[in-house]
């Protein structure tokens, strides 16, 4: 199996693209390097797999690149590239995020069609949600997103299901619901809290920390990308989640127990397109994936903090 | 402090890169194709790689596309004019 990892410098993009190479595949890689965070943070991510055999990587953006090249001889797509963070997608900034999360999406789509793919995996969000529905989330529920990016993201999964509606491309979306582990985006609040506390520094919460998530370890996340190859229907949308409702101020609780440290903490204004809480309701993963997170929030908590003492020594 | 700032610590965990062993695989160079040739149907998009001078050349666009720690920067923004 040749597979297609699109943002494979990213967070969640680089675990499965050595992943894949574990389970035989080979692996092509592309990441843009786009800078919304540190492109020497990227590079360090992929320094794992340069070296692999099996593994060739592109820098390149999906608007440019010769896409129809790129996919030669691909049977799988892993389409993980995206335009991250909610609070900073409003304004100006929300070209990039059409950009980079709906043409793009929809370029990779068009050069998909006409081959002869066994899947095209998209990484979805939970952030498509928005705050208006029930708990749990269910695929089910109309998306309402409160947030500019959740609206490109929902945005580019609805074009993934008219592209398999109309040109039978055997997309899955996998709606993530917050991921964390090693490598985590520096932007995203668990890394925040532990570099604040490495740092000595203060952390910064948004809101009250009252807010509630269901926090995914990233293994699980790329389990769910792996299980998704054998989907028997696809062009579904499955929720990916941690299984479990945890309050942002119990996350903070338990970061100081396993870093035996005290925090100081300040409360700050909560950001506009914060959803207050998400829970997935994993049913449907769990039926027709036989998805299951295995790593609880403690020992997932343990495994960031680990790679964050060693990056921040 | 900034973010990048407060990053640099991360920076420094990164291992050291490799060392330089080799040219691009031949089955990259196979999937390679000049990205401002995309639009036109008249170019086959086909790149010289110039394995000492670490570069991907497009006659048609005469542009260079530069080989950097093994990784092609396949950007346009990051490509030189062909001299």
């Amino acid at each position: 199996m040749r597979s297609l990892v699109t943002g494979a410098a990213g967070f969640i993009g680089s675990h499965l693209a050595e992943r894949l190479l574990e389970e035989g595949h080979e692996v092509v890689g592309v990441d843009c390097f786009t800078p919304y965070y540190a492109r020497s943070v990227k590079e360090g991510n992929l320094q794992g797999l340069l070296s692999r055999s099996g593994f060739t990587f592109v820098e390149g953006n999906l608007l440019e690149l010769d896409l129809a090249a790129l996919l030669k001889g691909i049977t799988t797509v892993f389409h993980q590239a995206a335009q991250a963070g909610v609070r900073a997608s409003w304004g100006r900034e929300f070209e990039v995020y059409t950009s980079l999360n709906i043409l793009a999406t929809q370029l990779l789509l068009e050069a998909c069609k006409g081959l002869e793919l066994e899947r095209f995996v998209y990484a979805s969000s939970s952030s498509v949600y928005g705050d208006t529905a029930a708990l749990p989330l269910s695929e089910d529920s109309i998306p309402q997103p409160v947030s500019p990016y959740g609206v490109t993201k929902l945005a580019a999964e609805h074009l993934c299901h008219t592209y398999a509606y109309n040109y039978a491309i055997p997309v899955v979306s996998l709606r993530y619901f917050t991921v964390y582990g090693p490598r985590q985006r520096p932007d995203m609040a668990f890394h925040r809290f532990m570099r604040a506390l490495l740092q000595d520094d203060v952390i910064e919460v948004y809101g009250d920390g009252s807010q509630t998530r269901d926090f995914t370890f990233v293994a699980d996340a790329v389990e769910a990308n792996v299980l998704a190859l054998e989907c028997a229907q696809p062009g579904k949308v499955f929720n990916i989640g941690g299984g479990s409702r945890v309050m942002l101020n119990e996350v903070l609780d338990t970061v100081q127990e396993i870093a035996s440290r005290r925090a100081r903490v300040k409360y700050i204004k909560s950001q506009r397109g914060d959803m207050k809480h998400t829970l997935a309701d994993t049913t449907r993963a769990v039926g027709e994936l036989g998805y299951r997170p295995r790593v609880g929030l403690k020992e997932g908590l343990k495994a960031q903090w680990d790679w964050m003492s060693a990056c921040y020594r | 402090m900034g973010l990048d700032e407060r990053l640099l610590p991360l920076r420094g965990c990164l291992n050291k890169r490799k060392e330089k062993d080799m040219a691009l695989k031949k089955e990259l160079l196979e999937i390679l194709a000049c990205p401002k040739c995309v639009r036109d149907p008249e170019c086959t998009g086909e790149l010289e790689y110039r394995e000492k001078e670490e570069q991907l050349i497009c006659h048609h666009c005469r542009l260079v596309y530069h080989v950097k720690d093994d990784i092609p920067v396949m950007l346009i923004d990051e490509a030189s004019p062909l001299t």
